[in-house]
C-alpha cells in the first residue's frame, strides 16, 4: 500500500466514523417508547411513572402513547429540546429529540422603537446564549415586565413565542400607556387616621409609576410593623386610558405582652415582662416596654416613637428611657437615661431624608472592689442628633444592597454645664456608594466605596483612658476592616482611638454559576488616630476576596483577608471568616 | 252598387258563424275521434313526431313500441302497450338524465261515472324495469324556482297516478364532490308505497312513512376509526299531518343509541330546501339525544390506536355519555343556537367522573359559521387520583409549553411504511371560535382529588367565568384541609383565590401549622403573584417571634431576649417572600424537628420533637455542645422552660447557667 492509499484510507475511516457517529442513539424509554438523541435522556422516577406507566397504581397502569409524547414534549421543552418530533409506528412511539435550541436572536414587538430597543439589549444582555426552555421565557417576560413597569408601563402586558428552527424568541409588548400613581384609595384601618401612614410613600400621585416604589411602600409598612402585610391592587383599563391603585392592609394584631417568672443559677429568679404596641394611637405610632429583673440585675426599657401631629405626619418624638441596676460580685451600677427627641422624614423624588435631634440625660451611680468604696454618681446631659439619607435605590434591598448610596451623619455634644466631666463633641460620617460598572457575562460588574469618618472632639488634657469606650473609636470584623478580628483595631490594648478615617473599596460580580452567588475583591484601609481631628501615619489595610450567596435564610459570606499594616510590618496572616449576614 | 249597411254585417255574421261552425265541427270530429280512438293521435309514430318536434328529449330510442286501446262501453276503456329498450336523454340546466329502461308497460282500465267520476281498474302496474339510469348534476348558476316536494308527493297518491312497479338497478348519481351508486325498486299502490334503495326499506301510505334499514349500514364517510363504522337499527318514523310533518329517527352505533326528532311544515317544502330560512325552520323544530352505554369500550372498538385508550387516568374508568340536543331562536336573523347538553357519569374502584357539560352553540346558516358559544361545566362528583409524585421536589414540567411552536407528530399505519416518506400532519390555521365558559364545581362531593403529597383529600369548589380564553370572575377555593408537610401537621381551613378582571387574581388563605408548643396561623391575602402574609399564633407572640417559631422551633427572643438584630434578620429573611419561608420550612422539618443557626453567636441549634407538648433542643458552638433546654407547654399560654446555657453578660464574663422561667404570652 503507497502512501497516498493510506491517507485516503485514513480519511475514509475518519469520515466513516464521523457519519456513524453524528447518527443519534436509540434507548428504549419505555416498553413500547424508543428515544432517539444525541444526548442521554435520562427519566426521574416520577417522569418514569407519568409516561411509560406506573404499575402499582391501577389508574396510571396504562398511559397512551399519544398522552406520552404530550407530556414528553413538556418534559423535553424543559430540557432544551424545542421541536421534538414523534413517530407512531404500529403501537410504538419513536420520539427524536432533535438539537437543543439556544437563544440567539431577540425581537421585540411594541410600537415603540426605544422600548424594543431597551428590552432587547436587556434580554440579550442577560440571556444571549441559554438553553431555550418555558423557565427561560418564564424569565425573559418576568424581566421585561419588571423593566417597563418600573419605566412608567404600569399596565404592560408581555407574551413571547418562541422559533427554534431559527432559535429566536419574540417578545411582545402591549399596554404601553405611561401613568401617573394618582390618588391612591386606602382601605381604612380601625382607630388609624389615613394621614398616619403618609409617612411610608416614597412618592406623590403625581409621580409616574414605578414599580419598585410601590415595593418599597410595602417593605417601609413590614419594616416598621405597623401593619402585617398590605398590598396594591391595579386597575387598568387601556380603553379609556385610565389606571387607578388602591391598597389594602393585613391589620393583624398591634399589641403584645409577655411574662415570665422562673430563675436561673447565674442570677437567680427573675421576672421577664415584655410589652409593645406598634399601632399605638390614632397616629400608628410604636412603643415598646420590656422589664427583666433578678437579684442581680434588673432593667426597664422603653421607647417611644409617638407621631403626635396630624398635619405634618412625617414628624415624631422620638423617646428612649432607660433604667438599669446591675448587681455583680465585683461591680453595682444603676443608670437612667432618657433620649427625648425630635424625628423628621421626608422623601425627595429619588430619596429618603430622615433627622433627629435632641437632648440626652443620663444619672447613674456605680461602685466597685477597686475603689474605696464611694460610690461614684454619674449626671451628665447630652446634645444629640443624627441625619440619614438613602436613594430608594438603595432603601429597596432587603439584606444585600447592590446599587444606591446611603449616608448617615450623628454628632454626640456634652459638656461640664451638662454635668459630664470634660467637653466632648462626637461626630460620625459615614458614606456609601455602590454603582453598576456594566456588564460581565451573565452578571454585573458592581463597585463600591465607603467611607467611615470619625472624631471625638476633647480638650487636649483629656486623655483615651478616662473616656468611655463608647465615644471612643475601633476598627476590625466583617463589617469593617476584614482582615483583622472584631474591634481589635489600633494596636493600642484595647485603648481605641479619638479619630478613625475608614475606606473601602469592594468590586462585585454577580451571577457566578448562579445568580444568587457573587464574587467580590476588596481592600479596606483605616487609620486612627489617638487625637482629635489627627491620625496617624499608619495604615491599617486589608486585600481580600471572597463570595457572597444570597440564600433563602439571608446572606452567607466567606472570604480570605490579609490583615498588613504600613509600620512595624504587621502581618495578621490569612483571615478565614465564614457567616451569616455582613455588610459593607 | 250600393250594399246597406245592415246587409255587410249579415254576411259578415254568417262568415264568422260558418267558420265558428267549421272550427266546432272540426274539433267536434277530432274529439269523437280521440274518443272512439286515442291511437289514432297517440302512438310511437306521433310520439317520435312530438318528441322532434317540440325537442324536449336530447335523444330517443325504443324497440316494439305499443300504445294500445281498448272499447268496453263508452265511459270505460282499457289503455295497455308498452316499450322495450326505450332509452333516453334528457338535459336541462340542472341535471343531465340518460337511461335506458328495458321494459315499460302498463295494462290499466279507465271508467267515468257521474257519481264516482274517474276510476281505474289495474289490470298491471305501469312496470319500468332498468339496469341504466345515469343522472349528471350540473352547478347550475340561474336561479330556478325550487320544486314543490309536497305536490310530488301529493300527486303520487292521486288517483290519476296509476300502481307503480319500478326496478332500477345501478342508478348512478353522478356528482363532482360524491358519487354514488344504488339499485332502487318500488312498487306502489292506491294506498301504498314500498321501497328499497341502498340499504333501506320504505313503506309509505299516504299519512305515513316508515324507512328502516334491515341490515347494517356502513357509515358513509371514514372517521379514521379502527373498524368500520355501520349504523344498526336505523328506523324513520314520519306522518303526514295536515300542515306539518313531525319526523322521529333513531339508529344505534356501537353502544351509542341516537335519537333525532323533527318537524317540517308542509307549507316550508314548496320552498328552496337549502335555504336558511328553511334550514332553520327544520333546525328548529329538531330536538336530538345520543346516548353511549360504555364508553370507554365504544372508544376502544370505535377509534384506532393509540387513540382508542382514554388517557390516565381516565382509562380506568366505565360509564356513559348522555349528549341531548335542543334548538332555540338566536338573536340574528336565519340562524339556530343548539343548545347541547352532555351528561358524563363514569366510575372506577377509586374514582369517580360525573359532570355536565350545558353549551349553546349559535349557528349561522347564512354563512354556515359558528357564533360566540357559551360552555357551562358542572362538576358533580368528580374524584380523581394524581400520580404519584415525588414529596420533596417540584412535579416535572410535563404539559407543553403554547409559547413554543408546534412539535411535528408523524403517523405510519404500520411497521413496513417505515422506510417510506411520512404523512405529516400539520395543524391547520383556523379562526376560532369565541367561547365563553363558566365552570362550576359546588358542594362536598364536587370534586376531590387524592394525592400522595396530601394526607387527606384535597376538596376544591370553584365558580369560574371565561371569557376569550381568560378568567373574568369567579373564585376557586378549598374546602377544610389538614396534612402533614415535612412532619408538621398543617391545617387549611379556608383558602380561596377570587377573579376580578381586570384586577389580579387576589388570593385570601389562612394556614396553621400545628408546632409541638404553638399553632401559628398564617394569613396569607394580596395578589396570587405576590401575595403577602401575615402571622398570628397561639398563644400569641410577636410577628418576629412567630417567624422564629416557624423557622427555629421556638421564639428568638428565647435565645437572647434584647437581640434585636437577630429579630431584625428574620424579618428580612420572610421579606423575601414566602418561597424563602418554604424552603426554610422544609429544612426545619426534616429529619429533625427543627435546625437553626445563630450567626452572632455563632451556635448551631436544633430541636427535636418530643410528643405534642414538649421539645427538645440542643446547641453547640464550634467547641461542640454548650446548652439544652427543654421547654413544655402548659396550654392557654403558659409555658415552662427549663434551659442550661452559655449566658454572657454586659462585661462580656461568660458563665454556665441553669435556669428555670415559667411564661405567659399574649398578644391582643
Amino acid at each position: 500500500m503507497n502512501l497516498s492509499n493510506l491517507f485516503f484510507s485514513i480519511i475514509f475511516l475518519f469520515l466513516l466514523q464521523a457519519c456513524a457517529s453524528s447518527k443519534p442513539k436509540s434507548d428504549k424509554l419505555c416498553p413500547k417508547i424508543y428515544i432517539h438523541s444525541d444526548d442521554v435522556i435520562e427519566l426521574s422516577e416520577t417522569e418514569n411513572r407519568l409516561i411509560c406507566g406506573d404499575s402499582e397504581v391501577d389508574a396510571y397502569k396504562v398511559i397512551p402513547s399519544y398522552q406520552a409524547s404530550y407530556m414528553l414534549t413538556g418534559l423535553l421543552q424543559s430540557r432544551g429540546y424545542s421541536q421534538p418530533r414523534f413517530e407512531y409506528v404500529g403501537d410504538l412511539l419513536h420520539v427524536y429529540t432533535e438539537k437543543k435550541s439556544y437563544l440567539k436572536h431577540v425581537i421585540v414587538v411594541s410600537g415603540n422603537e426605544a422600548d424594543n430597543k431597551m428590552v432587547e439589549d436587556e434580554v440579550m444582555r442577560q440571556y444571549e446564549g441559554e438553553i431555550i426552555t418555558p423557565k427561560l421565557l418564564d424569565a425573559i417576560e418576568k424581566d421585561t415586565l419588571t423593566l417597563l413597569r418600573n419605566n412608567t408601563y404600569p399596565c404592560a402586558k408581555i407574551s413571547s413565542t418562541v422559533d427554534a428552527s431559527i432559535e429566536t424568541v419574540t417578545v411582545t409588548l402591549n399596554g404601553l400607556e405611561p401613568f401617573q400613581y394618582g390618588v391612591i384609595p386606602r382601605e381604612e384601618i380601625p382607630g388609624v387616621y389615613t394621614e398616619a401612614l403618609e409617612r411610608f410613600y416614597p412618592f406623590v400621585a403625581t409621580d409616574y409609576f414605578s414599580e419598585s416604589k410601590l415595593s418599597l411602600t410595602e417593605k417601609r409598612f413590614l419594616r416598621s410593623g405597623v401593619v402585617q402585610g398590605t398590598y396594591f391592587q391595579e386597575k387598568c383599563d387601556l380603553k379609556n386610558k385610565n389606571f387607578s391603585l388602591n391598597q389594602q392592609f393585613i391589620p393583624g394584631t398591634s399589641k403584645t405582652v409577655r411574662l415570665g417568672i422562673g430563675a436561673s443559677t447565674e442570677v437567680g429568679p427573675m421576672v421577664r415582662a415584655k410589652w409593645s404596641n406598634q399601632r399605638s394611637g390614632n397616629m400608628a405610632s410604636l412603643i415598646e416596654a420590656n422589664l427583666q429583673m433578678s437579684f442581680k440585675n434588673q432593667y426597664f426599657i422603653f421607647s417611644s416613637d409617638r407621631y403626635m401631629w396630624r398635619e405634618t405626619p412625617r414628624k415624631s418624638l422620638l423617646t428612649t428611657f432607660e433604667v438599669e441596676r446591675d448587681d455583680q460580685t465585683t461591680y453595682q451600677e444603676t443608670t437612667a437615661s432618657l433620649k427625648p427627641h425630635l424625628k423628621w422624614t421626608r422623601d425627595t423624588s429619588s430619596r429618603e431624608w430622615t433627622w433627629t435631634t435632641g437632648p440626652t440625660i443620663i444619672i447613674g451611680s456605680y461602685i466597685d472592689n477597686s475603689s474605696d468604696s464611694d460610690t461614684k454618681r454619674i449626671k451628665t446631659g447630652a446634645l444629640e442628633g443624627m441625619l440619614r439619607t438613602q436613594s430608594h435605590t438603595y432603601e429597596i434591598f432587603d439584606i444585600h444592597p447592590e446599587a444606591g448610596d446611603f449616608m448617615q451623619f450623628n454628632f454626640d455634644f456634652r459638656h461640664p454645664s451638662m454635668g459630664f466631666v470634660d467637653p466632648l463633641l462626637k461626630l460620625d460620617l459615614s458614606y456609601l456608594r455602590l454603582k453598576r460598572l456594566g456588564d460581565l457575562g451573565k452578571g454585573s460588574a458592581i463597585g463600591g466605596i465607603r467611607v467611615n469618618t470619625s472624631t471625638t472632639w476633647v480638650p487636649d488634657e483629656v486623655s483615651l483612658t478616662s473616656l468611655p469606650p463608647s465615644v471612643k473609636y475601633y476598627g476590625g470584623g466583617s463589617d469593617d476592616v476584614r482582615g483583622f478580628k472584631l474591634s481589635t483595631l489600633p494596636d493600642s490594648n484595647g485603648l481605641g482611638a479619638l479619630t478613625k478615617l475608614g475606606v473601602k473599596f469592594e468590586f462585585r460580580k454577580t451571577y457566578v454559576f448562579i445568580p444568587t452567588i457573587e464574587s467580590f475583591t476588596f481592600v479596606d484601609t483605616v487609620f486612627f488616630g489617638s487625637r482629635p481631628w489627627e491620625l496617624d501615619n499608619r495604615l491599617w489595610y486589608s486585600p481580600g476576596t471572597g463570595l457572597r450567596w444570597l440564600s433563602p435564610i439571608g446572606l452567607v459570606q466567606g472570604y480570605v483577608a490579609r490583615g498588613l499594616s504600613t509600620e512595624s510590618v504587621r502581618d495578621e496572616g490569612n483571615y478565614f471568616y465564614l457567616g451569616l449576614g455582613g455588610v459593607f | 252598387m250600393k250594399i246597406p249597411v245592415k246587409q255587410i254585417f249579415k254576411r259578415l255574421f254568417l262568415i264568422i258563424t260558418g267558420f265558428i261552425a267549421l272550427i266546432f265541427i272540426t274539433v267536434a270530429i277530432i274529439l269523437a275521434t280521440f274518443f272512439y280512438d286515442p291511437t289514432v293521435f297517440i302512438n310511437p309514430k306521433n310520439l317520435d313526431y312530438a318528441l322532434s318536434r317540440t325537442k324536449v328529449l336530447e335523444s330517443w330510442s325504443w324497440k316494439n313500441a305499443e300504445i294500445k286501446h281498448e272499447w268496453i262501453k263508452w265511459n270505460q276503456r282499457r289503455f295497455y302497450g308498452g316499450f322495450q329498450d326505450l332509452c333516453l336523454v334528457y338535459d336541462n340546466p340542472d341535471a343531465n338524465v340518460d337511461t335506458c329502461l328495458e321494459k315499460v308497460s302498463w295494462n290499466v282500465e279507465l271508467q267515468w261515472t257521474l257519481s264516482r267520476g274517474f276510476s281505474y281498474v289495474v289490470y298491471e302496474p305501469l312496470i319500468v324495469q332498468s339496469s341504466k339510469l345515469r343522472v349528471t348534476t350540473k352547478d347550475n348558476k340561474e336561479e330556478t324556482p325550487p320544486p314543490d316536494l309536497m305536490s310530488y308527493w301529493d300527486m303520487l297518491w292521486s288517483p290519476l297516478i296509476p300502481d307503480l312497479d319500478l326496478k332500477f338497478s345501478k342508478i348512478e348519481i353522478i356528482k363532482p364532490e360524491s358519487p354514488l351508486t344504488f339499485d332502487l325498486a318500488l312498487v306502489k299502490k292506491p294506498n301504498s308505497l314500498t321501497a328499497e334503495a341502498l340499504g333501506f326499506n320504505l313503506l309509505a301510505t299516504p299519512k305515513k312513512i316508515n324507512i328502516y334499514a334491515p341490515k347494517r349500514v356502513l357509515l358513509p364517510f371514514d372517521l379514521k376509526t379502527r373498524n368500520p363504522l355501520y349504523f344498526s337499527e336505523i328506523k324513520l318514523e314520519a306522518n303526514v299531518l295536515e300542515k306539518s310533518i313531525p319526523i322521529v329517527m333513531s339508529a344505534k352505533l356501537e353502544s351509542a343509541v341516537i335519537k333525532i326528532q323533527t318537524s317540517v311544515l308542509k307549507s316550508s317544502l314548496k320552498e328552496d330546501l337549502s335555504t336558511p330560512k328553511f334550514l332553520s325552520n327544520v333546525i328548529l323544530a329538531t330536538t336530538g339525544s345520543v346516548e353511549v352505554t360504555k364508553l370507554k369500550s365504544t372508544i376502544e372498538n370505535l377509534l384506532r390506536p393509540p387513540y382508542n385508550i382514554l388517557p390516565a387516568p381516565l382509562n380506568v374508568m366505565e360509564g356513559t355519555l348522555k349528549i341531548a340536543v335542543e334548538t332555540e331562536k338566536y338573536v340574528e336573523k336565519d340562524s339556530v343556537l343548539f343548545k347541547i347538553k352532555t351528561g358524563l357519569d363514569m366510575t372506577s374502584a377509586k374514582q369517580d367522573l360525573k359532570l355536565t357539560v350545558n353549551s349553546e352553540v349559535p349557528f349561522l346558516l347564512k354563512d354556515k359559521t359558528i357564533g360566540p358559544v357559551i360552555l357551562g361545566l358542572e362538576l358533580k362528583k368528580v374524584k380523581l387520583l394524581l400520580p404519584t409524585l415525588a414529596k420533596n421536589r417540584l412535579p416535572p414540567q410535563l404539559i407543553p409549553d403554547s409559547r413554543f411552536k408546534n412539535s411535528t407528530v408523524v403517523l405510519r399505519e404500520n411497521k413496513n411504511q417505515q422506510n417510506l416518506p411520512a404523512k405529516i400532519k400539520k395543524s391547520p390555521v383556523k379562526k376560532g371560535v369565541e367561547v365563553d365558559m363558566k365552570l362550576q364545581a359546588l358542594g362536598e362531593n364536587a370534586l376531590h382529588i387524592n394525592t400522595n403529597l396530601l394526607d387527606q383529600t384535597l376538596r376544591l369548589n370553584f365558580d369560574i367565568e371565561i371569557s376569550n380564553g381568560e378568567i373574568q370572575k369567579g373564585w376557586v377555593q378549598t374546602l377544610p384541609l389538614t396534612t402533614t408537610i415535612f412532619k408538621r401537621k398543617i391545617v387549611i381551613p379556608s383558602l380561596r383565590i377570587i377573579f376580578d378582571a381586570p384586577l389580579e387574581p387576589q388570593i385570601i388563605a389562612t394556614i396553621e401549622f400545628h408546632l409541638p408548643e404553638y399553632k401559628i396561623t398564617l394569613q396569607l391575602e394580596g395578589p396570587t403573584s405576590k401575595p403577602r402574609q401575615a402571622f398570628s399564633s397561639q398563644p400569641p407572640l410577636p410577628a418576629d417571634d412567630i417567624y422564629a417559631v416557624l423557622l427555629f422551633g421556638r421564639p428568638l427572643s428565647g435565645l437572647d431576649a434584647d437581640d434585636k438584630t437577630a429579630a431584625q434578620k428574620s424579618n428580612q429573611i420572610i421579606s423575601q417572600g414566602v418561597l424563602s419561608l418554604a424552603v426554610l420550612y422544609y429544612f426545619a422539618g426534616s429529619p429533625i424537628e427543627s435546625i437553626g443557626y445563630d450567626p452572632e453567636s455563632n451556635e448551631v441549634s436544633a430541636q427535636i420533637g418530643l410528643g405534642s407538648k414538649n421539645s427538645l433542643r440542643v446547641e453547640g458552638s464550634g467547641s461542640g455542645l454548650n446548652s439544652a433546654s427543654v421547654r413544655r407547654a402548659l396550654g392557654k399560654g403558659w409555658y415552662i422552660d427549663s434551659s442550661v446555657q452559655k449566658t454572657t453578660n454586659k462585661n462580656g464574663a461568660s458563665g454556665g447557667d441553669y435556669g428555670v422561667l415559667l411564661e405567659r404570652i399574649i398578644s391582643y
